[in-house]
């Protein structure tokens, strides 16, 4: 029985030891809900845009999550963190999509949106024009015309009607990917402007037969 | 045919160099062992007493496990060579002989060479004595390739290695029905295989875990304290699993004969050496790789 003890105490120790002093553990935030993000945004408005997740670990996994920050009166910002299971699991479809705004005035929201749907109907970043169809078109004025692509935006314009629809997904608290599901996990758009979470092969099949052929080649 | 003969040349003249360098160890075994001073002077025989060729031959092969890591690099010029492995050589000696010094203070801390090796001829401390010479020298073999040629990091390393390997030699008794000063006294053959093997064992084990790269000497330290804890988290693990997988039973019977402690000993030895080495595997060879991810 003391044995045990001392077993258990030395794992203690061991877990003490390597959670304090490992250098692993430095450097990285923990974000475990929209507060603790808060806290590592700066001053609005500003946009955080998931753009990568990542989980490591066999049976106890550790998640991580790569935001580009997106703000209005400074350039962008990338910034990776670990995350909760339930927070990871939570945002697991809005790569591509706004996770956290904050506005000028400091207040937060926290339902998934286009990226920069803050900047959208703001009269500081732009205006609406008409374009020949008749339907009015967010544009950002010249000194912010680097937006769109800090934004993953590519060719896309915000209507009015998008506008709309963002001011009242926002009041409901109801997540949006657009109205032909252009953002998010499955949006054409975050495809293309955020690849690195596409590229990466998530569910890569082993094919036995050409795995032995090619370990065999290599090895002998 | 010339380079042929000159480079055959070199290395027989490095050859020669070796032999002047143990013949300097010779002497300067003398300065940290006065009392041994005759008898590592004097003409050996073998067959007289082979308690004491087993300890002085144990030295000459941690000083050839030590010398062993140096390089001559003839390129760089003969005499620059032959400077640096003096140099090298030289402080390898130093640190191996006090590092003999200083671990035989602690193990042997109730007995005198004098007496057991030169009166009582005990073999076990003879065996006792022959691998923690060669356990030190890997030890310092190991220290010597980590430091990579920077002093102040070789004497802290050596420093950090030594009290690691203090504090395991103490952890003995814990571990091991046999009691060591009492067999020791004995010259119980079984006892000092049991703790020649716990030896073995402490010393793949710290080896492990000093074996790995480092950028700066604090988080190395860090690492290896961490991971000579996972060895001794690890080995009890292996431990227990041999004996129930072979159906060990280690129990000695009322009536402990030497036999009985020989098979004990044997067996204690074998079972730690074989425990460090598997858990070498886990401390040292499974790579996580960074936790960091590269997105």
């Amino acid at each position: 029985m003391n044995k045990l003890i001392i077993y258990i105490v030395l794992v203690l120790v061991y877990l003490g030891l390597s959670k304090s002093l490992s250098p692993s553990e430095f450097g990285v935030n923990y974000v475990f809900n929209q507060e603790s993000l808060s806290k590592l945004i700066g001053a609005g408005p500003a946009s955080v845009i998931l753009t990568d997740t990542h989980s490591t670990g066999f049976i106890i996994k550790t998640y991580y999550h790569k935001y580009k920050v997106v703000y209005g009166f400074q350039s962008y910002e990338e910034i990776i963190v670990r995350t909760s299971s339930q927070f990871s699991t939570k945002h697991k479809n809005h790569i591509g999509l706004s996770i956290f705004r904050r506005f000028e005035d400091n207040k937060i929201d926290i339902t998934p949106l286009p990226p920069g749907s803050i900047f959208i109907g703001d009269r500081n970043f732009g205006s609406w024009k008409k374009n020949r169809l008749g339907s009015k078109t967010w544009t950002f004025y010249r000194v912010y015309r680097h937006l769109p692509n800090y934004l993953g935006w590519g060719e896309f314009k915000p209507t009015y009607k998008f506008y709309q629809e963002i001011l009242i997904r926002m009041n409901n608290s109801k997540e949006f990917y657009g109205f032909n599901d252009e953002f998010g996990v499955k949006g054409e758009i975050t495809r293309q402007y955020f690849t690195s979470y596409f590229q990466r092969s998530r569910d890569k099949k082993i094919n036995f037969k050409n795995f032995f052929k090619d370990y065999l080649k290599r090895n002998f | 045919m010339n380079e042929i003969f000159d480079k055959l040349l070199i290395r027989i003249l490095f050859t020669g160099f070796i032999c002047i360098a143990l013949f300097l160890y010779k002497y300067a075994h003398t300065i940290f062992y006065p009392s041994k001073k005759k008898q590592i002077l004097k003409k050996i025989y073998p067959s007289e007493n082979p308690v004491d060729t087993l300890h002085i031959f144990s030295r000459l092969i941690g000083v050839s496990l030590i010398f062993s890591t140096l390089e001559f690099n003839e390129y760089i010029g003969v005499f620059i060579s032959s400077f640096h492995f003096f140099v090298w050589g030289i402080i390898g000696f130093v640190l191996y002989l006090l590092s003999i010094w200083i671990m035989e203070s602690i193990i042997f801390y109730n007995f005198e060479y004098k007496d057991e090796v030169l009166k009582k001829k005990n073999m076990a401390y003879g065996i006792v004595s022959f691998i923690l010479s060669i356990c030190l020298a890997y030890i310092i073999r190991t220290i010597f390739k980590e430091a990579e040629t920077s002093l102040v990091i070789l004497v802290i390393l050596w420093l950090f290695a030594l009290v690691i390997f203090g504090f395991s030699t103490k952890l003995y008794k814990y571990i091991s029905s046999l009691t060591f000063n009492s067999l020791m006294i004995q010259k119980n053959i079984g006892m000092s295989l049991s703790y020649a093997g716990f030896l073995i064992a402490n010393t793949v084990l710290i080896c492990s875990a000093f074996s790995h790269e480092h950028h700066d000497i604090t988080s190395y330290c860090i690492q290896v304290i961490l991971k000579v804890l996972l060895g001794a988290l690890i080995i009890p693990i292996f431990r227990f699993s041999i004996s129930y997988i072979f159906r060990i039973s280690k129990h000695l019977s009322a009536e402990e004969t030497d036999k009985l402690h020989m098979g004990q000993g044997i067996y204690e030895g074998a079972l730690f050496i074989t425990c460090a080495f598997l858990a070498s595997i886990i401390i040292g060879q499974i790579h996580f790789g960074t936790i960091y991810p590269f997105f």
